[in-house]
């Protein structure tokens, strides 16, 4: 009686010591505040991905209609060429690669803030690997892959708060020269002095230009205007971008670090959504 | 506001606005004829300078995007009287055969 007594006083108590251990590494994980800085970047990231693909796109569409105006005005400059030089394929599919890459990668950052299901995880994290390797423009490591497929295996851990955390600072520390990389590309394809993307679309545009028919002449200068200011805004979201990446590093490695600069991201994020909703608008 | 970047693509294409210009303000038929072959010569090489990352410390790239400036202001000059349509012409040819080394 005494010893089963004293066993069942073995057992409770390394029952309880085993319960405040797991508390104690529960409190390692992300704090709330940690959670919140996480997802709202992640999500932020996703709507940038999204603004600057449609751009893309909507950039080349322009293209095309600006080609199709000076074949019907027969251009002498315009001849035997396709109708979406300079934008062909191969120039417009490598960013649009890379922007459904930054967006898989939002997509990853706010699914490991706010599920613990092994499922869901593996899925989000599959689906960045996969579209990383699929874009040309963008080199993923293989440390990177493999550190962010290893790093969701914290689903199935008993201690899932502090491997969630591990898995975040993981997924976020390796990504950091791919990110870079994106983050690069995104400037130079909108710099509205260089000699890429937008030097591409302002040709286009002279080109219309000098055909002297007013029509096509006041619809090239609309779609410029669009282009113009969805660029600046993504380029101004883009340095906003930067600063919150170095803030939620910071943020992550101490609690006591506020998320100002992910907040100024998702604003400005946001007004980059509503004005480039106007233009096109009312280019439509 | 940020300094502008003088790259060979940006003066080319400062170099085809100014061109647009001053077809819109000629009448001479051989002038316009001319013009409009230069305009289809700056906009060959354009297409070929979109994405290109040339190098642009050689002294090549620095002639050509000077010439083409110059081109550009005899193109600015002829559109308002100052300066001669054959002048402006004769300053875009220059600047295409240097760009032509290059692209």
């Amino acid at each position: 009686m005494l010893r089963e007594e004293m066993g069942l006083g073995v057992r409770w108590r390394a029952a309880a010591a085993g319960g405040l251990l797991a508390l104690a590494l529960q409190a390692c994980g992300l704090t709330p505040a940690q959670k919140a800085a996480t997802c709202t970047f992640g999500q932020a990231t996703v709507e940038l991905a999204g603004l600057a693909q449609r751009e893309f796109i909507d950039s080349r569409d322009d293209v095309i209609r600006m080609n199709a105006a000076r074949l019907r005005l027969k251009d002498p400059a315009f001849h035997g060429q396709e109708l979406d030089v300079p934008f062909t394929l191969e120039r417009v599919e490598p960013r649009v690669a890379a922007m459904q890459a930054l967006g898989r990668f939002g997509q990853l950052l706010t699914t490991l803030s706010t599920s613990s299901e092994e499922g869901e995880l593996r899925a989000a994290a599959d689906a960045f690997v996969a579209s990383a390797s699929a874009a040309s423009g963008v080199t993923l490591s293989e440390q990177a892959r493999t550190g962010i497929t290893s790093a969701m295996e914290f689903a199935g851990s008993f201690f899932v708060e502090k491997a969630r955390k591990e898995a975040v600072v993981e997924v976020v520390t390796s990504m950091e020269p791919t990110l870079l990389q994106i983050m690069d590309l995104l400037d130079t394809s909108f710099d509205p002095e260089g000699d890429e993307w937008t030097l591409g679309y302002d040709v286009t545009v002279a080109a219309v230009e000098g055909l002297g028919d007013p029509d096509a002449k006041a619809e090239a200068q609309l779609g410029k205007q669009r282009a113009s200011e969805a660029g600046a805004h993504i380029l101004a979201a883009l340095a906003r971008m930067r600063d919150a990446t170095r803030n939620l590093r910071y943020v992550l490695q101490s609690d006591g670090v506020t998320s100002d600069e992910i907040l100024a991201f998702v604003a400005e994020v946001e007004q980059a959504r509503s004005i480039v909703d106007i233009l096109r608008s009312a280019q439509d | 506001m940020a300094k502008k970047k003088n790259t060979l693509g940006r003066s080319l294409l400062a170099t085809l606005q100014e061109l647009n210009g001053l077809i819109d303000a000629t009448d001479d038929e051989d002038e316009l004829e001319e013009l409009m072959e230069q305009r289809t010569e700056l906009l060959s090489h354009l297409g070929k300078l979109v994405d290109e990352s040339l190098d642009r410390t050689t002294q090549e790239y620095k002639d050509a995007t000077a010439r083409l400036d110059e081109a550009s202001v005899s193109l600015k000059k002829a559109i308002k009287g100052l300066g001669s349509v054959a002048g402006a012409i004769a300053a875009v040819t220059s600047a295409i055969e240097a760009v032509t080394q290059l692209v």
